[in-house]
């Protein structure tokens, strides 16, 4: 599972899930990414394609690199080597071309706070071709700000300014969303709708979401798909279907001879709390208990277990500290 | 490009501190001509008539016959350097008139050149210190037209102050004094005439200008090299205030010609040039080859710089 994954040079890929066709071209491909910054290699080689009406998330430890592959990814850093490529365009060489289908949330929206949540839009919008007035009201309409949209940003709650952040970044339409730590600020009711509202564009309007969080669940509840970075290196892309493999997890006594047992029959057992982790599919399970039964095991509990994401990423990243300072 | 600049004149009228720099230059404008016609009231001129008996009693004393020619020398001499003393006085003392309020408007230029330096300081710093530096550059826009936007933003809003000063002076003038006497009025110690006042004050407005435009042209620079607003606004203030010091220092040297603050460009108007070489040809080379080089520095590193504010 742990397969460092390098996605195909010119990216087609196999998208079956969520009904994605065969050959679907990606909307964005990070080619041989790397910044250096002094002698530190702060991104390394990083090599990802992201295709439409799906959600990726990225995830890393604290220092891992995410913001700075987004601010290269904008243009806001320029890669020390390597390219972006959006709907094909290069953001080297045709940087209006390439970014003009992007939408981004860098860190938190920084907005001005001196100027009405509406001067705001009207401000971004004037700096992209074609974004009407009546596409601004929808845009406040859809993230339901329109009660406070003519007060002074100063005056407005985080998660207000998080909603308006959103706002700015959908105004042009974009084919390609980047959001970096969206969901901070939110509340509970708040982060569902965003989740729900992330949804509904990649599925109906065809925009790929390329997501960083801290918040495994949160990642976990949104995205089809999860890329792991480490140490300024990608070292996993997977989807999220793969994590709802079947586990069962199996609590009985004696230990010593449950642990036999399940071998006998050919399971790779893990050690779980007070009992077993064992990967089957659901139809071995009625012969496993009444197999474990006739041999007097205590059976107290069978649960399916599934392994979240969480445990995952801390298995794969070995814990939760910051990136070790890496120097080259 | 339009769009740019509309965004850009946006954001500097939503400040408030923008509008309060408005009202205080109002104010100061209307407050410094209130207060000449004031004082004017109460000038004691009666020390200048006394002088001038002095020169009449000298001018009977010289002509008595029975004078050694040393005294006589003596006399002269003491009655030239009165006479001189009362030609400065009434220059100054002249009852002021409409004319030579408008004439004389661009000495509020002052208080214009470091509103605009403060606009300018910020203009670039700020966006950085605020962290919308990001919102700005991640759209399909060349960082240099970005950039383009705020310097002719800054361009237009030292033309506004200005126009606003020249203006406001104006009315002030026709409000608080009346039309000259005679048809010329004193100015820098030579006659002009009243006619000549409309084209003379508005070309020294358009002097002072320059001159706005090449200090917040440094602020400028030095706002979006160093992204701060405060090291911006402290010295360029700096450098507006010492000057000409510094020229006055380097005199000698062949060097203070290359000196920007040697070049302020209404000196020659003025008739008090800040170095005897000075010509005009000259001081509109000299900024204009400091203009480009600040714009240069400000371009090279607003469009090679990694954002990570
Ligand atoms: N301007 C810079 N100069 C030197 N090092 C930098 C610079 N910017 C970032 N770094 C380093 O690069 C690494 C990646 O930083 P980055 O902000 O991309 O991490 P991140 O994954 O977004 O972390 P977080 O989850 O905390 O937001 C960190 O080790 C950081 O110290
Ligand atoms: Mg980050």
């Amino acid at each position: 599972m742990t397969n460092t994954e390098k996605m195909p040079p010119v990216g087609w890929c196999l998208c079956l899930e969520r009904g994605h066709n065969v050959g679907v071209k990606p909307v964005v491909e990070l080619k041989n990414l790397s910044k250096t910054i002094g002698k530190k290699k702060i991104i390394d080689n990083l090599n990802l394609s992201l295709y439409p009406g799906q959600i990726t998330g990225f995830l890393g430890p604290n220092g891992a690199g995410k913001t700075t592959t987004i601010r290269m990814m904008v243009g806001l850093m320029r890669p020390s080597e390597g390219d972006v490529l959006i709907e094909g365009k290069s953001l080297k060489d045709d940087f209006e071309g390439s970014i003009s289908k992007v939408g981004v949330i860098v860190e938190n929206p920084e907005m001005y706070k001196f100027m009405s949540g509406y001067k705001n839009l009207l401000h971004f919008a004037r700096m992209h071709d074609g974004v009407t007035k009546a596409r601004i009201d929808e845009v406040i309409a859809q993230v339901g700000m329109q009660n406070r949209i003519h007060e002074k940003v100063s005056t407005y709650s985080l998660g207000m300014r998080q909603r308006l952040g959103l706002a700015q970044a959908l105004l042009h339409r974009p084919k390609f969303l980047i959001l970096d730590e969206p969901t901070n600020g939110l509340d509970p009711a708040g982060i569902r709708e965003f989740r729900m509202y992330l949804r509904s564009i990649a599925e109906n309007e065809g925009v790929s979401v390329f997501v960083s969080s801290h918040m495994l669940s949160e990642i976990e509840l949104m995205c089809d798909r999860i890329a792991i970075i480490q140490n300024g290196k990608l070292i996993d892309v997977e989807e999220t279907a793969d994590t709802e493999k079947s586990h069962y997890y199996i609590e009985a006594l004696p230990a010593s001879a449950v642990e036999n047992i399940l071998v006998a029959e050919g399971f790779e057992v893990e050690l779980f709390n007070d009992g077993f982790i064992i990967e089957a599919e659901k139809e071995q399970i009625p012969g496993l208990i009444k197999k474990l039964a006739t041999e007097g095991i205590l059976l107290f509990a069978v649960n399916p277990h599934r392994k979240t994401l969480e445990d995952q990423f801390l298995e794969i990243t070995g814990g939760g500290q910051i990136a070790e300072a890496h120097t080259k | 490009m339009l769009k740019l600049i509309q965004n850009e004149w946006m954001k500097l009228m939503s400040k408030k501190a923008t509008w309060i720099m408005a009202i205080l230059l109002v104010v100061a404008i209307v407050g410094f001509t209130g207060l000449s016609k004031l004082s004017e009231r109460f000038t004691d001129t009666t020390w200048l008539e006394d002088m001038e008996a002095d020169v009449v009693q000298m001018e009977e004393q010289l002509a008595s016959p029975d004078l050694t020619d040393d005294e006589r020398a003596d006399l002269e001499a003491q009655k030239q350097g009165l006479e001189e003393t009362i030609a400065t006085n009434e220059e100054w003392n002249q009852p002021g008139s409409r004319e030579s309020i408008i004439v004389n408007a661009f000495g509020i230029m002052l208080l214009v050149t470091l509103f605009t330096i403060i606009a300018s300081a910020g203009i670039v710093a700020s966006e950085f210190s605020q962290g919308t530096i990001k919102m700005l550059l991640s759209r399909p826009v060349k960082r240099w037209k970005i950039l383009t936007s705020k310097y002719v933003t800054i361009l237009l809003f030292g033309l506004a102050l200005t126009v606003l000063t020249y203006v406001f002076t104006i009315i002030s003038a026709f409000i608080f004094f009346p039309a000259a006497e005679g048809n010329s009025i004193i100015w820098s110690g030579s006659d002009l005439a009243v006619t000549a006042v409309w084209a003379k004050s508005a070309y020294m407005m358009f002097l002072s200008l320059m001159n706005v435009f090449m200090i917040s042209t440094f602020a400028f620079m030095v706002g979006s090299v160093f992204r701060s607003t405060s090291l911006a606004v402290g010295l360029s203030i700096f450098f507006f205030f010492t000057g000409s010091m510094i020229v006055l220092f380097l005199e000698k040297f062949e060097i203070a010609k290359y000196i920007f603050f040697a070049h302020d460009l209404t000196q020659y108007e003025i008739g008090f040039k800040m170095l005897e070489s000075n010509t005009m040809a000259l001081s509109v080379a000299v900024l204009s080859v400091y203009a480009v080089l600040f714009m240069v520095v400000s371009y090279l590193t607003f469009i090679k710089r990694d954002v990570t504010a």
